[in-house]
């Protein structure tokens, strides 16, 4: 079998995992309650009589059997129709849409903060426990990890917005509309820091732990033993000829990190009022904003399972040997 | 860090925060630890815990309110608890107080002591995320058991369902759940943390029994006699305990952060209940400068994550035998 072949039955086993992505989703809607008031509108909640809940069930066609409701749902959620928010009337995917930006945004800055930071750091970590070191640093990834991030993110806003003033408090902008670009991206890059500080520094310390075991287990194997016999120095053999080795399990991690980043997203983005993704969720949520929490939790499943495939399908470009082993 | 002190220090962090857990009606309550009420003695600070007011040797004690007139009407304290305020107990006269000799970790929007909410959080804390991750133990267990041993079309079904609900974001699925019974309350929340938490256990158990199965010591004991059950419960599990241990205190850590980040949105815990996650979004809503109410809990969280860590680190670097 070739790796076309492997592919495609994987996106093969992936069908019924997405009908059940769409099923659970579906059917916790179906149990959330209050689901007549909200369509309503944000006033008309708390005095509804029982022709006005018949009026607003027939306009909704929640009269109609829930199966049926579910296939005209699937229907039009491959047609990428995810209704209409019932806050403002938009249509559901223009308004994640939009959301997606400032997430996609925040995200790869962690993500690039995380790994720019973490590779390094654990490259000389691994290479300096054989000069005997290297208890400071596994307490200083343990200490990291095991921070709250929305609690630091509470932190760093009183210290350095609420105290010092040197950086914003929340938003992603401060100037009015039509400011000079290079005031606006700077401005944006001030707004940037403190969330994307506290979204990459947990995972930037497990990255960190991560490069340096990997690189532990590769620097013993025995090609490097005879690159070192050839007399290629420690730098170049650690940087060039294990690293690669390394870091072919972190395309899998990557690709487990998207559920983590969005779902993570959720407390930063609330804190710091980031337009995103998590917060539209939070805020969908608490004002019963059902079609566009329906079509989060969907598409969050469905990115999982995708970065999943993607994880997979890239190391098996990246390494023959895993090619060989899932195509055979 | 070497294994041996890894596994020591988490132990010790984890024994003190179950310590004080089961003690935080005794170090922080409006009533005190030992009194005198008409001329007998008696532990009002006990009651807190219920069950009949009689074994504290002193019926009304507990009904007393020990926050107004403090020693009239025969009655004397003996002896305070070390935190001398409830964690529901407000007293608007006294909002906002930075720490003081009177509240020592400040007080909060409606003049409840931050330290005595603090203390009351451990309790909180230490059920949700003992009581989830039980739950979800329980579930990857048999998930994983069924999976394993229950022929080809069980297993296929079964890892369909393990991969769908691993496909949901932990707290995008914890909050919908939540919102979904709209419930409030302890059990809703252990329950939400629970069903997303249970996936990973299930899948390894899965492998460890599909592993195990083959192996000649299950031969044998299937040609002794022993029936699937036996086998999965006396042979299998004891095996694969280990690493599941290890998997089953990161997930009490994660469970516990979930908890307070979800108390923190305002979709966990019930108001006047104390958690660390409510006490930081009372930090959030004010625009006042409060930085007692942030520091506090974010230490407790951060103690608790890392003698969870710890814990399940110590663990793994002494029962696998991989690491060196």
């Amino acid at each position: 079998m070739t790796l076309a072949g492997y592919a495609a039955r994987r996106l093969i086993a992936a069908v019924p995992t997405l009908i059940g992505i769409t099923l659970i989703t579906f059917l916790l809607l179906e149990i959330l309650p209050g689901r007549e008031a909200a369509l309503a509108g944000p006033e008309g909640g708390s005095f509804l009589t029982g022709e006005a809940v018949a009026r607003i069930r027939a306009t909704y066609h929640l009269d109609e059997p829930a199966w049926r409701r579910y296939l005209e749902w699937l229907l039009r959620l491959c047609r990428w129709d995810l209704g209409d928010s019932i806050l403002d009337g938009r249509p559901v995917s223009q308004v994640i849409q939009e959301a997606a930006v400032p997430t996609l945004v925040l995200n790869v800055v962690a993500l690039a903060m995380a790994f720019c930071v973490s590779v390094p750091v654990g490259v000389g970590w691994a290479r300096r426990r054989r000069a005997g070191r290297g208890g400071a640093g596994s307490l200083v990834s343990y200490l990291l990890y095991a921070f709250p991030n929305f609690a630091a993110a509470l932190l760093l806003q009183q210290f350095f917005s609420v105290g010092l003033g040197l950086l914003p408090l929340q938003g992603t902008n401060d100037l009015p509309p039509g400011s000079p670009f290079w005031a606006t991206a700077r401005d944006l890059a001030a707004h940037l820091i403190l969330p994307a500080v506290c979204l990459s520094y947990g995972s930037l310390a497990y990255l960190a732990r991560f490069t340096r075991t990997n690189l532990l287990e590769v620097l013993t194997r025995e090609h490097l033993l005879a690159a070192r016999g050839r007399g290629i120095g420690e730098t170049v053999l650690a940087w060039r000829h294990a690293l690669r080795n390394a870091l072919i399990p972190l395309i899998t991690l990557l690709g487990l990190l998207v559920p983590a980043l969005l779902g993570g997203s959720v407390l930063i983005e609330t804190v710091f009022s980031w337009p995103g993704l998590g917060r539209l969720y939070f805020y969908s949520l608490q004002n019963r904003d059902f079609p566009v929490v329906l079509g989060l939790t969907t598409l969050t499943a469905i990115l999982t399972l995708a970065g999943a495939l993607l994880a997979d399908l890239l190391c098996a470009i990246a390494d023959p040997r895993f090619a060989e082993e899932v195509t055979r | 860090m070497s294994s041996p002190s890894t596994y020591r220090q988490g132990a010790m962090v984890c024994s003190a925060g179950l310590l004080v857990a089961a003690l935080a009606p005794l170090l922080a309550n409006d009533r005190p630890l030992v009194a005198r009420v008409e001329g007998k003695l008696c532990l009002p600070a006990l009651a807190s815990y219920g069950g009949p007011a009689s074994i504290f040797r002193c019926r009304r004690a507990a009904d007393i309110d020990w926050r107004r007139g403090r020693a009239e009407g025969g009655r004397q304290i003996l002896l305070d608890p070390p935190i001398h305020h409830g964690p529901l107990s407000t007293d608007l006269e006294s909002v906002f107080r930075p720490p003081s000799r009177e509240h020592p970790m400040g007080t909060d929007s409606l003049g409840r002591d931050v330290a005595a909410r603090l203390v009351h959080g451990f309790p909180v804390a230490v059920l949700v995320g003992g009581l989830a991750t039980g739950l979800a133990l329980v579930l990857g267990l048999a998930f994983g058991a069924a999976a394993g041993s229950g022929g080809r079309w069980a297993d296929l079904g079964l890892c369909r369902v393990i991969d769908l609900v691993a496909c949901f974001p932990t707290l995008i699925l914890a909050l919908a759940l939540v919102a979904a019974v709209d419930r409030p309350g302890l059990g809703t929340l252990v329950g939400a943390i629970a069903l997303t938490r249970w996936t990973g256990i299930a899948r390894f158990f899965r492998g460890e029994v599909l592993r195990q199965r083959a192996l000649a010591y299950c031969d044998a004991a299937r040609a002794a006699g022993a029936r699937r059950p036996y086998l999965l419960a006396r042979h299998i599990l004891p095996n694969a305990l280990p690493p599941i241990l290890v998997t089953a205190a990161f997930s009490a850590s994660s469970a516990i952060l979930l908890e307070s980040g979800m108390s923190f949105l305002g979709l966990g815990v019930s108001p006047p209940t104390p958690s660390w996650g409510a006490i930081l979004a009372e930090a959030q809503k004010q625009t006042h400068p409060a930085w007692w109410l942030i520091l506090f809990p974010t230490l407790a969280l951060f103690f608790t994550v890392l003698g969870c860590n710890l814990l399940a680190e110590g663990h793994r670097d002494a029962t696998d035998p991989r690491i060196l």
